[in-house]
């Protein structure tokens, strides 16, 4: 690493510390607004989709509530509504260098696929919920992954481990992807190639006619012979 | 419509499928394979960790007897901080490999990227580790504060910034080829 490559990375990181404490600053206010927003979108979605299924999101714990076939209630700690959006923002905000209606748009879309993905997140934790209550088993007072490792249901097995990795890669992966984007789009790098002007295919010359030399006629657009040499045996 | 924005945004779907696909693989591997990363990743960090910790003049001693079940414990007078792979950090390790695998350069740039990248991020988890067991023993209460929110925002940062640095080395060498003299 150069000077100047850390000459050039000083505003990513200066930006990244600036949006570090404003997260920290900010991060009430955020939950008032995310976590709402996401728990009536989530009920919304249910009534189509899981009719008899309520979503409660709070700051850092959501819990999932079950109608059918019992009233059941499941809590889900370190849900990773609130800070994850900061998260995302920080990075589009910081490796974007373009302009601010570009990095508007940019953030707009990474905040919709993290609302989307949490909303998918609710929606697979759901059928846990139910799988469990089917299969005779309490809902979840904690990680819902630890649980479905005593109550082996296949279902929610499946669900509980698809959650479970998800929240190892995904939270972290969906802000290095929506950065990465940024950053990408930002030094041009998802533009089209375009042909440069040396690399087109330049109009063929139309032969001019047979130059007289002294020692005859000669066409110019003649090739140079290819010759073999060998190092100690000369010209072959 | 969309496959208007589809194919004007061909390059980044391209690159988000990619990235998406490496990291489902990386997933999988990380499932199958949970003692290998623990034994490779996890033991190492936590054992330099250990001992950044007793250069610092924090008493403490580590135990492994949970590694097989993928963690390991760090014993303080008062608490046990218990010692997982979101805390060495090694997601994170494993979101970089898929960014740069990803990356549509030739395979040796790749290999070049995780050469340096993968040392690095042994690095910060070990910094990491040792910030964590720091704050364990002064400040036990921070240690949610710290393990899933500013580590978390830390990590990310650290493999984006080192993720452009090598997209910008990679990068630059080609563009500066292909200009004319």
């Amino acid at each position: 690493m150069r000077p100047s490559d850390l000459k050039r990375a000083a505003p990513f990181l200066l930006k990244f510390a600036l949006f570090l404490a404003l997260f920290l600053a900010l991060w009430p206010p955020l939950s008032w607004v995310y976590g709402p927003l996401l728990g009536s979108a989530a009920n919304a979605f249910f009534a189509f989709v899981r009719p008899g299924v309520r979503v409660e999101v709070g700051d850092r714990v959501c819990f999932i509530y079950s109608l059918w076939p019992d009233t059941l209630r499941c809590e889900v700690r370190d849900f990773g509504v609130i800070y994850l959006n900061v998260l995302v923002m920080t990075a589009v905000f910081a490796a974007l260098p373009g302009g601010v209606r570009g990095r508007l748009k940019a953030l707009g879309a990474a905040l919709l696929a993290l609302f989307v993905s949490h909303l998918l997140c609710l929606y697979l934790l759901s059928y846990v919920t139910i799988w469990n209550s089917l299969s005779g088993a309490a809902p979840s007072p904690r990680l819902l992954s630890r649980v479905n490792a005593a109550v082996p249901h296949p279902a929610a097995l499946v669900c509980g481990k698809g959650y479970a990795l998800w929240g190892a890669f995904g939270w972290e992966g969906l802000p290095f992807l929506a950065g990465a984007l940024a950053f990408m789009k930002g030094r041009g790098l998802l533009r089209a190639k375009r042909q440069s002007p040396s690399a087109r295919p330049r109009p063929r010359r139309t032969p001019s006619p047979p130059a007289r030399t002294q020692r005859g006629w000669r066409s110019p657009a003649r090739p140079l012979e290819r010759r073999s040499y060998h190092p100690l045996r000369g010209e072959l | 419509m969309l496959k208007r924005v589809l194919s004007r945004n061909r390059k980044a779907v391209k690159f988000g499928l990619a990235f998406v696909g490496y990291l489902a693989a990386l997933a999988l591997i990380f499932e199958s394979f949970d003692g290998a990363f623990a034994r490779l990743y996890l033991r190492p960090t936590s054992i330099v960790a250990f001992f950044l910790l007793k250069y610092l003049g924090v008493e403490a001693s580590l135990s492994f007897a949970n590694l097989s079940e993928g963690f390991c414990d760090l014993l303080f007078h008062a608490i046990t901080y218990r010692i997982t792979h979101s805390c060495a950090g090694i997601f994170t390790c494993l979101i970089f490999v898929a960014g740069v695998l990803a990356y549509p350069v030739s395979l040796g740039q790749k290999f070049r990227g995780l050469l340096v990248g993968i040392p690095v991020f042994f690095v910060f988890g070990t910094m990491r580790l040792a910030l964590m067991g720091f704050v364990a023993a002064t400040a036990p209460d921070y240690i949610p504060l710290f393990h899933r929110y500013v580590m978390v925002m830390v990590g990310v940062g650290v493999a984006l910034f080192l993720w452009m640095w090598w997209v910008d080395e990679t990068v630059r060498p080609q563009t500066s080829r292909s200009l004319p003299a």
